[in-house]
């Protein structure tokens, strides 16, 4: 164990470095009562005019700037950025100072660096984790054309997740499968990761840091005690298995997380990568095949993330990926990623809206009510066990 | 005889629906996005409050 392992276990949360200062930051936030204030839109536009200033030659406009709907733990913008002769559309996203779980923007622009040209993401112009230029760590990437659902032809949606229909399903699944499998079988050798610490090959590295964090969340975050979340930590402790091949993993891919060109049926733009981070590939497919994402075909087959059965995914991901997949570890990070989902569901969101650090507040304290879901499908697993 | 919750309820998501969702600008993507939220937030409160004294001491 290095010098800086044993700092970090010390204190009974080996979090990764740059996560466990946000988690530090949170916490003096919340002790002097530091909330976030509403900004309007006017105080943003010149604040990203500032910051735009000093990162491009000559001159430019800030047009059509515009709150967006939709994000978890981030104030979103979309605005076009003219300059002599050219013209993008750009999107600024500014952290709320806690979201449902703790996130940090550098990794998040170094995973969309790493991983451009290599998969559809956004492209990444500028990160800033300065707060005297946005209040916030934020970060402004490009804009991409796409939905996040279908807006013709809606499907009657038979799970909680995106449900895309049978038209639309055969086009987006072999993509869904293909750009994970690439993600993972990606050499990440050569990227920018600073802002990651960087885990051993068949050790349980990784597991152990994501682990922390969870753990960490919930004891500082929880309103109050769960005898599920107990058990479960417990037995992910008891149960955590190596990690043989140390992949990127996006964190948070499912339906609903990327946007497609409807006429096409192309995957225009994976999104959300800020629970993204260094780790074992099973842990990105199981919470692909979280039951909820998905629903059952009309044949009563379960679709994962609305869009493919468990064996073709399985199969489809092996073969261009090259990667195994070992059903054992699956469930294991199957458990994982129900526990995260419950810690960040009943745990921080509550907790984070309680203490007026988001103006998300509403949507918080209302999903924690998923969060009993998952409380049900733990108690389900746990049970066998 | 005051008005129960569930009534003081009923009338505020009413008039969060008929009066103030519709005075909410187009372009207030954000802002609709919140009132729907809490609109969805009146109807959990609605369908389970009557029940939690129950749940919490059977």
């Amino acid at each position: 164990m290095t010098t800086q392992e044993k700092a970090r276990a010390a204190d009974g949360y080996p979090v990764e470095r740059n996560l466990a200062r946000r988690f530090d930051e949170k916490l003096r936030r919340r002790s002097v009562g530091d909330h976030r204030e509403p900004q309007s839109l006017a105080q943003t536009r010149e604040k990203l005019e500032r910051f735009l200033s000093g990162r491009v030659d000559g001159s430019f406009e800030v047009q059509d700037f515009a709150r967006l709907s939709g994000g978890g733990a981030n104030e979103s913008y979309s605005f076009r950025l003219v300059r002599a002769e050219r013209s993008d559309e750009l999107v600024l996203r500014v952290k709320a100072p806690v979201g449902i779980c703790i996130t940090e923007v550098e990794r998040e622009f170094q995973l969309l660096r790493a991983t451009h040209g290599l998969i559809p993401v956004p492209k990444p112009y500028w990160v800033s984790t300065d707060p005297d230029d946005f209040g916030e760590p934020a970060l402004i990437s490009g804009k991409v054309a796409g939905v996040p659902s279908p807006t013709q032809n809606v499907p009657h949606a038979t799970g909680l997740g995106t449900a895309y229909g049978p038209e639309l399903r055969p086009l987006l699944a072999p993509q869904f499968v293909e750009h994970l499998a690439r993600l993972h079988a990606h050499d990440w050798s050569s990227d920018d990761l600073s802002g990651f610490d960087l885990p051993r090959p068949n050790t349980t590295d990784a597991i152990d840091w994501r682990l922390a964090i969870w753990n960490r969340a919930w004891d500082e975050d929880a309103l109050g005690p769960h005898l599920t979340v107990l058990l479960a930590r417990q037995w992910l402790a008891e149960n955590r298995p190596v990690v043989d091949h140390v992949s990127l993993l996006h964190g948070d891919y499912r339906n609903g997380n990327f946007l497609f060109d409807e006429e096409s049926g192309e995957i225009t733009a994976i999104l959300d990568w800020e629970l993204g981070y260094l780790g074992d590939r099973h842990s990105d497919l199981a919470y692909a095949m979280l039951p909820g994402w998905g629903h059952p075909d009309d044949n009563g087959r379960y679709l994962n993330s609305g869009l493919v059965h468990t064996d073709t995914f399985i199969a489809d991901y092996e073969r261009i990926s090259g990667l195994s997949v070992d059903r054992e570890r699956l469930n294991y990070y199957l458990v994982l990623n129900l526990y995260w989902a419950v810690v960040s569901l009943i745990g921080t969101g509550p907790r984070t809206a309680d203490a007026r650090m988001t103006e998300l507040d509403v949507m918080y304290n209302f999903i924690s009510g998923l969060g009993g879901y998952f409380i049900g499908e733990l108690n389900r697993i746990l049970a066998k066990e | 005889m005051v008005p129960t919750v569930t009534q003081q309820l009923r009338s505020m998501r009413r008039r969060f629906c008929d009066t103030i969702l519709p005075a909410l600008p187009p372009d207030a993507e954000f802002a609709r996005e919140q009132a729907n939220l809490m609109l969805a937030t009146f109807d959990w409160l609605l369908d389970t409050h009557e029940h939690e004294y129950r749940y919490q001491v059977v």
